[in-house]
């Protein structure tokens, strides 16, 4: 399967590696110049980002704004099965690809689109960032703590997840035609309404019941005990739905509150402060990996809360193979693989800006001569590395 | 617009073992592109029903109960194995090798079917039969460590379904790469999916970043390496707020002269690097600012002047908003009989739009064993008669129409007793 992403922000710049990581050809097209054909960046790239999504890719420069570089895109598309961009409203055929032109070209052809707010409806061309989408879509008024504001995914978590959704896009697209159920197509997918998907039961909730859910009370929280808690070395997640408390209670070592009046939800918020001292106090007593092992035993859900550097590092982790060296700069340094195992190699690398533009164009049958004129008109050629801000 | 939906996947058929709500949001998607997508469910759970309704991941499945307990009723899951493409679950691994379903037993009954499972922290591995919910995942996974403001404790998501509805798109994908191979391949596989690790995916540059400067990242909040001001501002009303993003030199300009805030127009904020340098002070002049105006009105005036901005929607609002409800997000699902007194609640679609095509539409909640006759004459070809005795003999599960109940909210919740009719939702005419 061929896959060209258009460069632009990191949702295509996601999906594309994902793809790429499930052992695709992904072919990156970058402007000459660097940067990148989106207009306005909707959430700032750090180097090491940069490289995590660009690794696995082929990468080619080609100016698409001219007229011969976007009559060479399209040749391109000609033997693709794929397009995958995020140019936003009028992005495509801001760069001389609207998805008619391609279609022109390639009747089977899967063109993945997104977003913030999608290609259609009276907010289609609103200025987004990370924030807006995430605060539009919900969650954010549910994140964080009651009178305080509500806060954000980290990240560009909104952005990732519709480059989740192209990707996913474009296979359900090329398995279509495949199967002779579709021709090509163009799905477009809005940013705002994939991250509302992941908040849809409060939406819904409302609906049904007239509430939804609200952010936490500092203090005791919502189940009655603060969630996030220190051990002995690190944060501890603590939580056990449904949990009958008096068990529970004698678990966490608190059995001087396991009876009543303590039993109580209300009693348990109003009187937190009294349980508190012991409560973190005994938490604090063993290693976090002890308590949760020990939790699972008992059907809680606790979980270790690991940072960057111990979710590489913990024995899960390491016996599942769940990371990668990639090199960034002179550096190797680990990054996820697909949360899957699949049998594409690993993306060890990442290539140089525009390392692949005759490749790909050779590929396409594009002559020497043509190539050669491309690159001495300044539509083609080596590229800086992309717009990197730090 | 055209008169059908888009279905690429029509022909494929998924059976899937699925609980909440991980596995389930992302077969749905997979229902919703076209395939056909069998719920198998055990003894129902009342319990479970409010939130399993609610939460809408298993809208347009239909549903076959099987007894796994019993001889007739394993015998019928590995037939309805033998005709589908792909079947998977979501329970811990032991519990389907517990009933002749592991992996291998699966393939033994069809060589290129494609069997997915998905839990918590994956297999193999030392935490593999270890439960979860999708928010422990979340702090596994990295995303809780790297939430909140810079002096907080780490901070979880205020979904309680981040991950599951994460690691079921993931799910999706992986499936649909699978079925990619075995076309070109004619093999089938085994695909074991973690949810703690489709939420470290979200973090491979924070990662590759800690590792590179030998510090974890601080817990920005809401402020971004760029963008300055970046943040959630209060406006008039109870518990409203504004989001604005100050993308660039252009947009703080247009801002301090909207807001005419003197404090704003010195000349050491022009840059997006003065300004980093006093994010305190920004933030509260522009906050006093902001709580002047309504969360809506205020937005429209900032995204006029090229600002971006966006309100920080309630759980109500996306339901009102109009640009939501040009594009279709949300559709009616009609219920055969009422629930909470309505016969049909508004629920969110796949967020694609195909160019030229309507979306799928969905249908509703099927309870455990309503659909035992058709899937099974369907799928095998068994008559009535024989569907009724199997479940007269305890190896299919019916549990009929199940009356799902109001749930209480918790202590001090802010409850809308109009949301129905604020919605124009039809009302159960039938008492």
């Amino acid at each position: 399967m061929k896959v060209l992403e258009i460069a632009g922000g990191p949702a295509a710049g996601f999906g594309g590696m994902l793809l790429a990581a499930l052992g695709y050809d992904v072919v990156r097209i970058e402007p000459p110049d660097g940067g990148s054909f989106q207009a306005e960046p909707t959430v700032t790239i750090d180097e090491a980002t940069e490289a995590y999504l660009l690794r696995g890719k082929r990468r080619a420069s080609l100016e698409l704004r001219t007229r011969a570089g976007a009559a060479a895109f399209v040749g391109l598309a000609r033997n693709a099965d794929v397009v995958i961009e995020d140019l936003g409203h009028g992005g495509l055929e801001g760069v001389g690809a609207s998805y008619r032109r391609l279609r022109r070209a390639n009747r089977d052809l899967v063109v993945a689109s997104t977003s913030p707010f999608g290609l259609s409806g009276p907010r289609a061309n609103w200025q987004a960032s990370e924030l807006i989408v995430q605060a539009m879509g919900g969650i954010v008024s549910s994140t964080g703590f009651e009178g305080e504001p509500g806060l954000r995914v980290y990240g560009a978590a909104a952005h990732f997840i519709a480059g989740l959704h192209l990707a996913t896009a474009a296979l359900a697209g090329v398995m279509g035609v495949r199967l002779g159920n579709e021709r090509g197509a163009h799905v477009e997918v809005s940013m705002e309404e994939a991250w509302m998907q992941h908040w849809a039961r409060h939406i819904q909730q409302w609906a049904y019941s007239g509430h939804g859910m609200a952010r936490e009370e500092r203090g005791a929280g919502r189940q009655g005990f603060p969630h996030t808690v220190m051990t002995a070395d690190g944060w501890l997640y603590v939580l056990a739905l449904n949990a009958d408390w008096e068990p529970f209670a004698v678990f966490l070592g608190l059995e001087e509150f396991a009876a009543r009046p303590w039993n109580e939800a209300r009693t348990q918020v109003d009187r937190w402060h009294e349980i508190e001292p012991r409560y973190r106090a005994s938490l604090a007593s063993k290693p976090r990996y002890e308590w949760f092992g020990e939790a699972a035993k008992m059907g809680y859900t606790f979980a270790p809360i690991h940072d960057a550097f111990a979710v590489v590092d913990s024995p899960q982790a390491q016996a599942r193979g769940a990371f990668e060296t990639l090199a960034v700069g002179e550096r190797e340094v680990p990054v996820p693989r697909l949360p899957f195992a699949s049998p594409a190699p690993r993306l060890a690398s990442v290539a140089a800006p525009g390392e692949h533009t005759d490749d790909v164009l050779r590929e396409a049958g594009v002559s020497e001569r043509a190539i050669a004129s491309l690159r001495k008109r300044g539509i083609t050629g080596r590229s800086e590395p992309t717009g990197v801000r730090r | 617009m055209p008169r059908r939906p888009y279905r690429p996947l029509r022909g494929i058929r998924v059976l899937s073992f699925e609980i909440a709500f991980s596995l389930p949001s992302g077969t749905r998607t997979l229902a919703e592109l076209g395939a056909e997508v069998v719920r198998v469910a055990g003894p129902a759970r009342p319990a479970g029903t409010y939130i399993a309704v609610i939460d809408g991941v298993f809208l347009s499945k239909p549903c076959v109960g099987i007894n796994l307990r019993n001889e007739e009723g394993r015998a019928i899951a590995r037939d309805l194995v033998a005709q589908a493409d792909i079947v998977c679950h979501n329970f811990t691994p032991n519990v389907m090798a517990g009933f002749g379903l592991s992996p291998e037993d699966l393939l033994a009954i069809k060589p290129d079917l494609i069997v997915l499972q998905l839990t918590g922290y994956g297999t193999p591995g030392p935490w593999a039969a270890y439960p979860a919910y999708g928010p422990s995942t979340e702090a596994a996974g990295g995303l809780n460590s790297l939430m909140g403001n810079e002096s907080d404790e780490p901070v979880r998501i205020g979904s309680g379904v981040f991950a599951d509805q994460l690691s079921g798109r993931f799910a999706t994908l992986a499936i649909l790469a699978a079925l990619e191979r075995r076309q070109r391949t004619g093999k089938g596989e085994v695909i074991d999916l973690s949810m703690t690790e489709s939420i470290t995916t979200l973090l491979g540059g924070a990662i590759a970043g800690a590792h590179l400067n030998g510090r974890a990242p601080e817990r920005p909040g809401n402020r971004d390496a760029c963008f300055a001001p970046q943040g959630v501002y209060p406006c008039r009303g109870d518990d409203q707020w504004i989001a604005i993003s100050v993308e660039d030199d252009a947009q703080w300009a247009a801002l301090a002269q909207l807001s005419g805030l003197e404090d704003f127009t010195g000349p050491e904020l022009k840059t997006a690097e003065g300004r980093r340098r006093e994010p305190d002070d920004i933030d509260a002049t522009l906050a006093a600012w902001t709580t002047q105006f309504d969360k809506d009105a205020l937005t429209s005036t900032l995204q006029t002047k090229g600002i971006a901005a966006g309100p920080v929607r309630r759980p109500e609002d996306s339901h009102f908003d109009q640009h939501l409800a040009a594009r279709g997000a949300f559709q009616r699902v009609e219920h055969e009989a009422p629930i909470i007194g309505y016969m049909a609640h508004p629920h969110l679609a796949n967020p694609w739009i195909a160019d030229g095509f309507e979306r799928a539409k969905l249908s509703d909640f099927r309870f455990t064993g309503a659909d035992n006759r058709r899937v099974l004459k369907r799928w095998l070809g068994t008559p009535v008669a024989e569907v009724r005795r199997l479940a007269k003999e305890g190896a299919l599960l019916d549990v009929g129409e199940l009356l799902v109940g109001d749930r209480n909210p918790p202590p001090g919740t802010k409850v809308d007793a109009d949301a129905g009719e604020r919605l124009g939702l039809a009302r159960d005419t039938r008492s």
